[in-house]
């Protein structure tokens, strides 16, 4: 039950409505596919389109989403913020990685990412702090999957990162 | 055919002797485990009152609660002042020596346990103003101040509050059949619901500095007492909604006279709340049933905005049957109404919004509300009450009887999304949809959260896809109204995500991880997997519409729901309730295999093998032929090449001397594996194609899996060579896992290297 801690914050009444139909879970989902033959991380992200939105903000006020406003500005931004907000380690190493760009899905953005390593290292660390900021109860859904086998972590303001095993 | 069985039954003493033999310890025990079994364990027992094939039984009771109100709004200060009669009726065989009633307002109060119901860290990042709202601010001065409970003659009644219930002792208890009247005045503050995300409150415009009151849970409320909970009063902490009995009311509100209000329940006195011009129009709306007719327009409600009149109207509200009452004032609003038929009744689709809500408000609104009366009439049984209400109110989506506030606001220029549209059209029909799950088919929503939320979600989905229907012009550029639940392929990435996150649908709303898929997405999934893919249509709407027309204006149990359903439809649904409902387990069926064979007059080494395992010469054995699949090293596909009759002589001289012609035996023969490692169990649905092109669909009863949770076999035997085998080709069961569901195996491009290969070229 621990675990629960994150769920919500201790302040106001946040949490004591769930009235609404729509989405009133702050959530993201990350899927991570390793490619042992391209020796790469095939990373695809879904995050709602009001919270992106919404934290693409702090940077330009008027800054609207599907559709964009300005879609070559909603690209950077998005690159940008996936740079800051999952971290690719090992070893105190971080490995960048390319945003191959996004699609809309309904009320959802999915961003594919891809990360190329030169040479495979046994296990990484990952850490994602996606919309961490602007709302504390985030949940942070990540799925490994690698030789066909699928595991699936939950990560949250006080547990932010985690290690995925990359040898078989 | 050629009979085995002499060898089959001595094969089966000589494996029990050596599996005797080989067991060093005794064998141990144990219980029915068996996906099929009954949920006797996890049913209540039916009786009197629920009866065993989920009707209401012959001494089912409910008490009666009716109320007269006074209610008055100070808008400057924002509190409620009010006045109740009530008259308790009591239907029960149970003399009641008190009285529970509900304090939901409680909730807001400084010292409430549920502010502490939440463990909390401390943020690693955090934004100024949450951090003024987490450190600085003094906590919102909220929950109701009783003044006073006295009975019928003014004499005070003894009552103890603890946290959101209440206790009235009563002098004498009041005896089966009696009836006890009693009165209450309270106040509270009225929160700012947008600060402070209530079900109801105000909302403050800065620009013109006026409040929208969306009004509930404002009085004291009776508990519901019954046979399953006796007294409902488990505390309201903030998730589980609301328990609460039928009556009839009478409500007078009194608000500045520049308002204008909408609440449950008919309006008794429109002539003298209204102007002149207002009152033909409400009149003439009346007979408006091709279009909404505006009551007050937005260029009136726009003139409104800086009167902030003195005077005081009192709106004069009567409602039969009902299990609650809310309300909607503001000198902000416009309104709009149209008549609707449903069945032989004429039903009034209302809405009530801002400015701000438009252009949106006006266009989709009223239509929303209509098509919902329509569709969920069609599902279940015809509306029965006067009007529905849609108001428009900022980040809200709750339902009362006859009204309910709901979101989806332009942006400030008049322009909005494709989300916005669609999210604000959604929750119309959801919360003027909960008019029938729970209103009046009146289920413990503060007990099980996914008998109102799952149900209505369900027929949501229904009723957004026949709006998509009946309003192309509102879904321009999408084939169909893109629902965001319902469809199973939706459920996929909650149901496959991490067990210990996962509760349950049979879980109470307090105790579950994320409410929106425990309570809405995935009971709603559940039934529409029930109608499209295991009952079909026909016998699922004739079931669910059975457990609706039971249970209106009653309180329904899980058990009720469950039963009724088979009770109607002669389908056995254990398994399913008990897979989707009472387990989080999930959907994971696949082909593991796929062999081709034949049978030839010679063993291969592996049957010989086993013949001298058992100690038999061939020679002792009576005619017989031996299989030789794929895995042997007998296995020569050009012996088949023609006919499977080919690899043996025996065959082909037996069917000869039987007269059976070799044409009637089929050219291929396979043995394809059906792997499950998912827990629930669902109707296997394959398809098989072929080499000729043709393409055959079978959907195997659930009951294949009854003796084997884990694999099956099926034999297929056909003219044409089998290519693919594909389980679930539409994903209609939600399987979690797709990688294998072919054979062969194929991966299914992800949505990584589909897009990939989209910016590539």
């Amino acid at each position: 039950m621990q675990l629960l801690l994150f769920l919500w914050i201790s302040h106001t009444l946040l949490g004591i409505n769930e009235p609404n139909p729509s989405h009133k879970f702050y959530v993201s989902t990350t899927e991570i596919e390793f490619k042992e033959d391209s020796k790469s991380l095939q990373i695809t992200s879904q995050l709602f389109i009001d919270d992106i939105e919404l934290q693409l903000r702090s940077n330009q006020n008027d800054l609207k989403l599907a559709p964009d406003s300005n879609a070559v500005l909603v690209d950077s931004l998005l690159r940008n913020y996936f740079e800051n907000a999952l971290q690719f380690s090992a070893q105190g190493k971080e490995f960048n990685f390319t945003f191959l760009g996004k699609e809309y899905k309904n009320d959802i953005v999915q961003c594919y990412l891809e990360l190329q390593f030169e040479e495979v290292p046994v296990q990484i660390e990952l850490k994602n702090t996606l919309l961490f900021n602007l709302f504390e109860e985030q949940q942070n859904i990540v799925h490994f999957k690698f030789q066909g086998q699928r595991k699936s972590f939950l990560l949250h303001q006080k547990k932010p990162s985690v290690s995925l095993s990359l040898s078989p | 055919m050629i009979n085995f069985s002499c060898l089959r039954n001595s094969t089966v003493v000589i494996l029990s002797l050596t599996a005797l033999m080989l067991s060093a310890q005794t064998p141990q025990g144990h219980t029915n485990g068996n996906k099929f079994r009954q949920l006797y364990d996890q049913f209540a027992d039916p009786n009197k009152y629920h009866t065993a094939s989920g009707a209401p039984g012959v001494e089912y009771f409910q008490q009666q609660v009716d109320y007269v109100m006074d209610v008055e709004l100070d808008d400057e200060k924002s509190k409620l002042y009010g006045e109740e009669t009530i008259t308790y009726t009591n239907n029960s065989p149970d003399a009641l020596p008190y009285l529970w009633l509900q304090l939901d307002q409680n909730i807001r109060k400084k010292d409430a346990p549920a502010l502490e119901k939440n463990g909390a860290n401390s943020a690693i990042t955090l934004s100024p103003s949450s951090f003024v709202s987490d450190y600085v601010k003094e906590p919102f001065d909220g929950g109701f101040n009783i003044e006073w409970v006295q009975d019928a003659n003014g004499n005070t009644l003894p009552y103890k509050i603890n946290q959101t219930m209440m206790r009235v002792d009563l002098p004498e208890a009041i005896q089966p059949g009696g009836i006890y009247v009693f009165k209450i005045k309270w106040w509270y503050n009225i929160n700012n619901h947008v600060e402070g995300r209530g079900r109801s409150g105000y909302e403050y415009f800065e620009e013109d500095g006026n409040k929208a009151y969306v009004i509930a849970q404002f009085f004291p409320r009776l508990c519901v007492y019954n046979d399953v909970e006796g007294w409902q009063n488990y505390q309201f902490w903030g998730n589980g909604e609301f328990a609460l009995e039928f009556g009839d009311y009478k409500v007078n509100i009194t608000v500045p006279s520049d308002h204008i209000m909408e609440a449950t329940g008919r309006l008794q006195n429109p002539k003298e709340v209204l102007s002149k011009e207002e009152y033909a129009r409400f009149q003439a709306s009346e007979k408006s049933y091709d279009k909404p007719l505006l009551i007050v327009t937005e260029e009136e409600a726009r003139a409104k905005e800086s009167s902030f009149s003195k005077k005081k109207t009192t709106w004069k509200y009567q409602a039969k049957n009902v299990r609650d009452f809310g309300f909607a004032t503001s000198r902000k609003f416009i309104w709009e109404r149209q008549a609707v038929q449903v069945g032989n009744q004429k039903v009034m689709a209302v809405s009530l919004y801002p400015k701000e809500g438009n252009p949106l408000w006006e266009e989709y609104s009223t239509k929303a509300v209509v098509q919902t009366l329509q569709t969920y009439s069609k599902f279940t049984f015809e509306y029965p009450y006067p009007k529905a209400v849609s108001v428009h109110a900022k980040n809200q989506g709750m339902e009362y009887p006859m009204i309910c506030w709901n979101y989806g606001r332009p942006d400030k220029d008049g322009q909005y999304s494709d989300r916005t549209k669609f999210g604000m059209i959604s929750v119309i029909i959801h919360e003027v949809g909960h008019n029938f799950f729970p209103m009046i088919v009146n289920s413990d929503e503060r007990q099980w959260g996914w008998m109102d939320e799952g149900l209505d979600t369900f027929v949501q989905y229904l009723t957004e896809q026949e709006f998509g229907e009946t309003h192309p012009e509102a879904i321009l550029g999408f084939q169909k109204y893109p629902s965001r639940r319902g469809a199973p392929q939706n459920i996929v990435p909650y149901m496959a995500g991490d067990q210990e996150f996962i509760s349950p649908i049979m879980s109470n709303p307090e105790n579950v991880y994320q409410l929106g898929p425990n309570a809405y997405a995935k009971p709603a999934t559940a039934l529409n997997i029930l109608r499209e893919t295991v009952m079909g249509r026909e016998a699922f709407d004739h079931a669910f519409k059975t457990y609706a027309q039971r249970w209106m204006f009653k309180h329904p149990t899980p058990e009720d729901f469950f039963r009724t359903m088979e009770d109607a439809s002669a389908i056995d649904l254990d398994w399913f309730w008990r897979g989707w409902f009472y387990t989080t387990d999930v959907v994971d069926i696949g082909v593991k295999k796929v062999k081709k064979y034949y049978y030839s007059d010679t063993p291969d080494a592996n049957a010989k093998e086993r013949l001298k395992e058992y100690d038999y010469n061939l020679d002792d054995l009576p005619e017989m032929v031996f299989k030789i699949d794929e895995d042997s090293e007998m296995f020569d596909p050009n012996k088949i090449k023609n006919n499977a009759l080919e690899g043996s002589e025996l065959l082909k001289n037996h069917l000869e001397k039987e007269g059976i012609s070799a044409d009637r035996i089929p050219k291929y023969f396979y043995e394809v594996e059906f792997e499950k490692p998912g827990g629930l169990v669902m109707p296997l649905i394959v398809e098989y194609a072929y080499a000729d092109g043709s393409k055959e669909r079978v959907t195997y009863p659930v009951q294949l899996w009854r003796k084997n949770d884990a694999s099956v076999k099926k034999v297929i035997t056909s003219d044409k060579e089998l290519i693919s085998v594909t389980v679930d080709p539409d994903q209609e069961t939600a399987d979690i896992n797709s990688d294998n569901n072919s054979w062969p195996r194929k991966e299914a491009p992800s949505d990584f290297e589909k897009f990939k290969e989209k910016i590539k070229g």
